[in-house]
Order: C-alpha cells, then structure tokens, then sequence
C-alpha cells in the first residue's frame, strides 16, 4: 500500500479514462463570447437606462429654488396644469403671480395641495401652508386668495370652535382665518368667534394688503342629527394686515348672499351684483360704507374701474354680454344712482369680468369649448374700439373644483407678458418603481439566463 | 503568447489530455471530467488573445473555480455512487484508487482543489491561492482541514509525506 498521497494522486490519474477534445471547441467558446458581450452590453445599457431614470426624476422632483426676488414681475401667457408629483418650493417663493388649486400625491394618499407661479420666473411649486390651512376648494368654499400684488395668501384654517365642532357640513371645521407672505415665508393667523365654527362665503382681497371677509356661522354642531346644514348670516369683515388689530366687522343690515360667484373684492372696494338689477359697492374700511346703485341691466358680475369711475359687468350667463357704465357723480332726492350701461363689444361669451386692466380695458375670463386643450382664457377688451386680445390661456385642469378657483394676482395683470414654460412633470412614483423592479428583474433573469449557459 | 483558433487547438491537443487528468481528481467523475475541461476551454476562447505567456494556468484556473461553481450549483441533485468510473481495468492498484477517489469525495470542492493543486500539480502555496482567488493563509487552513479528513478516512497516508 502506497502511503504517499503525491503518488496516489498521480497513480489515480494515470488511470483516469481517455478523451479526445471535440472538434467544435472553438466555434462554441466564439459563440459564447459573443453571447456574453451582448448580455454585457444589455446589462450595461439598462443600468444606465436606471440610472438615468433615477436621475431624471430625482432631478425633475427636487425642491424648487426660490425666484430671484429682485427680477421684475411677468404674466405668463399660459398656465399650465401641474403635476401632482410637483416639488414643493425650497423656502419662500417670492412674489407669486398665479394660484392653481392642485392634487397633490405621494406614495400613499393624494391630498389637496395649492400650486404657485412665481412672477419672476414663472417657476410652480406646492406652497407649504400650515397643516390647518383649507386648500381644498369645495364650490360652497371660498377658495384661498392671492393678494393683487401676489405677495400674500389668504386661506381658511380649521381648529376647535367654543362649542360642538360642525364637520359634516364640509367635513372640516374652519374657525379662523390666515395669511401666508410669500416672500418672507411668515404665518399670520386670526382666530374667528365661532361656536359651531364658520360656513364661509368670501375671501378676497380689497388692495393689496385688506382682506375682506364674509361669514355665516354654522346654527347646529354635530350633536343634531337633523340639523346638519344650517347657518345665520355673520356678516362682512375687514382685515388690514399691515395694521395691529385682527379681523374688524363692517357695519351691514344687508343679509347678503355673497356666495354669489359675482361678488368681487378689487381696486379698494367690494362690489356685489344683488339680485335684480342692481349692485351695492362697499367701502372696507370700517364702519363699511354701503352706496347701492341701479342697472339698466342685470349683472352677473361687476368690476369698478381704478377710478372708481365705470363699472363694467358681463349681463348674463347664457349671452355673456359685456356691458360698461359710467359711475353716476351725483345723488338725487334720495332715489338709488342709475349706471346706464352699454356694450362694449359685440363679441359674447365672457363668463365674468376679472379685474380692469387699465382705465380703458377690461380683462374678461371666457370659458373654451370643452374638446379644446384650453379650459379658460383671459382677453383683454379694449373699450373704445371693442376689441380683444388674449391675456393668458390656461390648461384644462380635471381636477379643479372652482372655475374660479385658478386666482391670479389682478395687480400684475398689466406687467409684462411672457413666454411660459412649462413645469417639470416629475414622473409618478409608483410607475418608476415598477420600472425599477421591472429593470432589475431584466437584469436578474439576464443573470441567470447566463449562469444557466455556463452550467 | 497565444494568437488565435491555431494556437488554441495547438495548445488543446497538446494538454488536453493532461488537463482531463487535473479535471477527474477535482470531480471524480470521469464524463464529468471532460464536461468541465471543455466549458473551461470554451470560457477561455474569451480571453485566449488576451493571455500573457502560458495559457495552461489560466486555463486551469478556470476549472478549479468552474467546479466549485458547478458544485454548488449541482450538489442538491448529486448523487454519489460506490461503482468506479468508466470501464476499470482490473489490477492490483484498483483498491488503492478507489479509496482514494472515494476519500477526495468526502471533501469540500475547495479542499479537494487545494489537494489537487498542491499534490497533484505541485503548485506553490502561492499559486494555488491565486488560481482559486484566495489568500495564501486560506490556502494553508484548508489543506490541512483536508488532510486530516483524508487522514480520517486513509488512516496509511503518512505524516511526514503528506506536509508540503
């Protein structure tokens, strides 16, 4: 017996059986080079595909940086419908020119969100409100509110009433008010008394920085299965956020329904069509001055010129005539000042009067056909000769409740008009992770399928 | 240095019978011997214009780590048999071969290349430890954990001619 294992091991393969090497040895071992370089190239061409996905949409969902505060405003001369993957803007966005009501998604909910247009550079992001702000725009809700000169929000916020909460009237409890300064970032709210908490009917801006209110108090909390829906009449409200006091009411008997879609704030005063043939103009500043006027026609909605000298309306929602008057200077024995009001154009189908552009022209917001790309458009009418131009156009957006509900700042109405461009569309989550997975099981099965061949 | 198909089958006629002994002490078997010798063979097709000097260390660089991966890959449907391979020719070393073959089958697939490495093709610690891409200090572990296993199983090997 052999007890060296270099001679055994020899001695075992001395025997080993002989072999020829097949003749198609190096046709095979070409072949699966060529298969092999090929997976590589594959391998390599979808990792770079991932990663330039990764990329794209990490680049396309980042924080947007704030606008340069110092460039000077624009109007863009679209808006465009945004992503619900957004990004939010990276600290405060400065001075906005546009609000756009939006979804906004993540992984696991959609929530309402509230998208801005900065006027220096045209750039959208998700404005960070406050977790108690309403952004949501129910049709019977105020929407939140941008400031003429773009540079405040004013929104609803949700809280705790003195008495038992109201939610199923609109599913939240709105018991105050706030303003979001875009420009520095800041926060100011203003509680409401309330008991049930507020069914709100108005927020709009009267100038720049007075905000103008209109309330109804909820009548029932929630303790009242039969009374879920019920409110009284508040009242108007002011607030000067420049000013120290809060939130001021205004003197008024009027039990005013100014959830009427033509009641606007604008140029220093509200102006709300009543009913019939008549519009009441209020002065904000505390006690609130009321001053009604008649109509040789009825007005669906109504804009005081800057002067304060015309008033300009779109008389009907089926002919959506634009009709202009001259403000009566005078008051006589007591009877109600009549505006005579004229066409200014002979083209129709506004759907209402947006603000006074300059003394001699009017922006008006037509709705476009519903198979068109766009969902609203603004024209500018130019009152001595009745022509009109398009201001800005603004994509169809599904998910916007309130036709109303796209605020864009009046005051910058008349900057500049730019060419917009389009927000980034970062790509849904959800979609690139099954890209990914979808990816990294190509390259698995690419793996294996060459670990199967070299077996 | 290697050139092309030429060179290749040049180099297959000359070692290839000497490559299918390496190959049988690594898996014991001899149809899978020649299995393993060509997929090393066809893998170095890849790289034949590439190689540096002598294509054997390569090549068999490629059969030991080959095996290992066909080992792991194969070892839950592998069935170890007790009959000898091929067609033995009967003789009086027939004893001695089968019990050392059945002892090299008692050992891990790395542990059975350190054997074959070092005792079979007489490579240098070192080199066994670059042609299965681990470190010198590995090699030594695993040679002796394989030794005392053949040990175990062929209690005449002697001490002093097994040490490196």
């Amino acid at each position: 017996m052999r007890t060296d294992l270099r001679d055994r091991l020899a001695d075992l393969a001395q025997h080993t059986p002989s072999g020829s090497p097949p003749p198609d040895l190096w046709r095979r071992g070409v072949r699966r080079h060529r298969v092999v370089q090929t997976g590589r190239v594959i391998v390599a061409a979808v990792l770079v595909a991932l990663v330039g996905l990764g990329g794209w949409s990490w680049h396309s969902s980042r924080p947007v940086q704030p606008a340069d505060t110092h460039g000077s405003p624009h109007l863009p001369d679209r808006l465009y419908d945004p992503s619900p993957w957004l990004a939010s803007f990276n600290g405060p966005p400065g001075q906005l020119v546009a609000l756009l009501p939006a979804d906004r998604k993540s992984l696991f909910q959609t929530t309402a969100g509230l998208v801005g247009v900065t006027a220096s550079t045209g750039q959208y992001g998700f404005l960070d409100l406050p977790s108690d702000a309403v952004t949501a725009t129910p049709l019977d809700v105020s929407p939140p509110s941008l400031s003429p000169d773009g540079r405040h929000v004013a929104f609803w916020t949700t809280g705790s009433p003195s008495g038992t909460a109201n939610t199923r009237m609109l599913g939240v409890t709105i018991t105050g008010v706030g303003v979001y300064d875009s420009e520095s970032g800041r926060v100011e709210q203003a509680p409401l008394a309330t008991v049930h908490g507020l069914d709100p009917e108005l927020l709009d801006w009267a100038d720049d920085h007075t905000l103008v209110l209109g309330l109804d108090q909820t009548s029932f909390g929630d303790e009242d299965p039969n009374s879920c829906c019920e409110g009284h009449w508040e009242g108007l409200a002011t607030w000067d956020i420049e000013g120290t006091a809060g939130p001021v009411s205004l003197r008024s008997s009027m039990p005013l329904f100014v959830s009427d879609p033509g009641t606007s704030a604008g140029g220093g005063v509200l102006v709300w069509p009543s009913s019939g043939r008549r519009v009441h103009v209020i002065d904000p500043v505390p006690p609130g001055h009321d001053q009604p006027y008649g109509l040789s026609a009825s007005a669906e909605y109504a804009s005081l010129s800057p002067d304060h000298a015309r008033l300009a309306v779109v008389s009907n929602p089926r002919r959506g005539r634009l009709l202009v008057g001259r403000m009566p200077t005078s008051r006589s024995g007591g009877h109600v000042p009549r505006v005579r009001l004229r066409p200014a154009t002979s083209a129709a189908g506004f759907d209402r009067v947006v603000a006074w552009w300059d003394d001699e022209h009017v922006v008006v917001e037509r709705r476009i056909e519903e198979k068109s790309r766009e969902a609203y458009r603004l024209d500018v009418v130019d009152l001595s000769t009745g022509r009109a131009h398009v201001l800005v156009r603004q994509a169809r957006t599904d998910h916007q409740l309130d036709p109303t509900g796209s605020e864009l700042a009046t005051g910058l109405l008349s900057a500049p008009v730019a060419v917009a461009t389009a927000p980034p569309r970062p790509w849904d989550r959800r979609t690139l992770g099954i890209v990914v997975l979808v990816g990294l099981a190509l390259l698995g099965l690419i793996t294996w399928g060459a670990r199967a061949g070299r077996a | 240095m290697p050139a092309g198909r030429e060179d290749f089958e040049a180099f297959v006629a000359a070692r290839y019978a000497a490559l299918l002994r390496t190959a049988y002490l690594l898996t014991g078997d001899h149809h899978d011997a020649e299995d393993l010798l060509q997929q090393a063979l066809v893998r170095a097709i890849g790289a034949w214009r590439r190689i540096d000097g002598d294509p054997e260390p390569y090549v068999r660089t490629i059969l030991v780590r080959q095996n290992i991966s066909r080992w792991r890959r194969r070892r839950w449907r592998e069935l170890t048999t007790d009959a000898p391979p091929g067609h033995p020719v009967p003789d009086h070393g027939a004893d001695d071969r089968l019990a050392l073959r059945r002892a090299l089958g008692v050992l891990a697939p790395r542990q059975r290349a350190v054997i074959v490495l070092r005792y079979y093709e007489d490579l240098t610690e070192a080199q066994t430890a670059e042609a299965l891409g681990i470190a010198v200090g590995t090699v030594k572990s695993q040679a002796r954990d394989a030794l005392r296993r053949l040990r175990e199983v062929l209690p005449e090997l002697a001490e002093s001619l097994v040490s490196p």
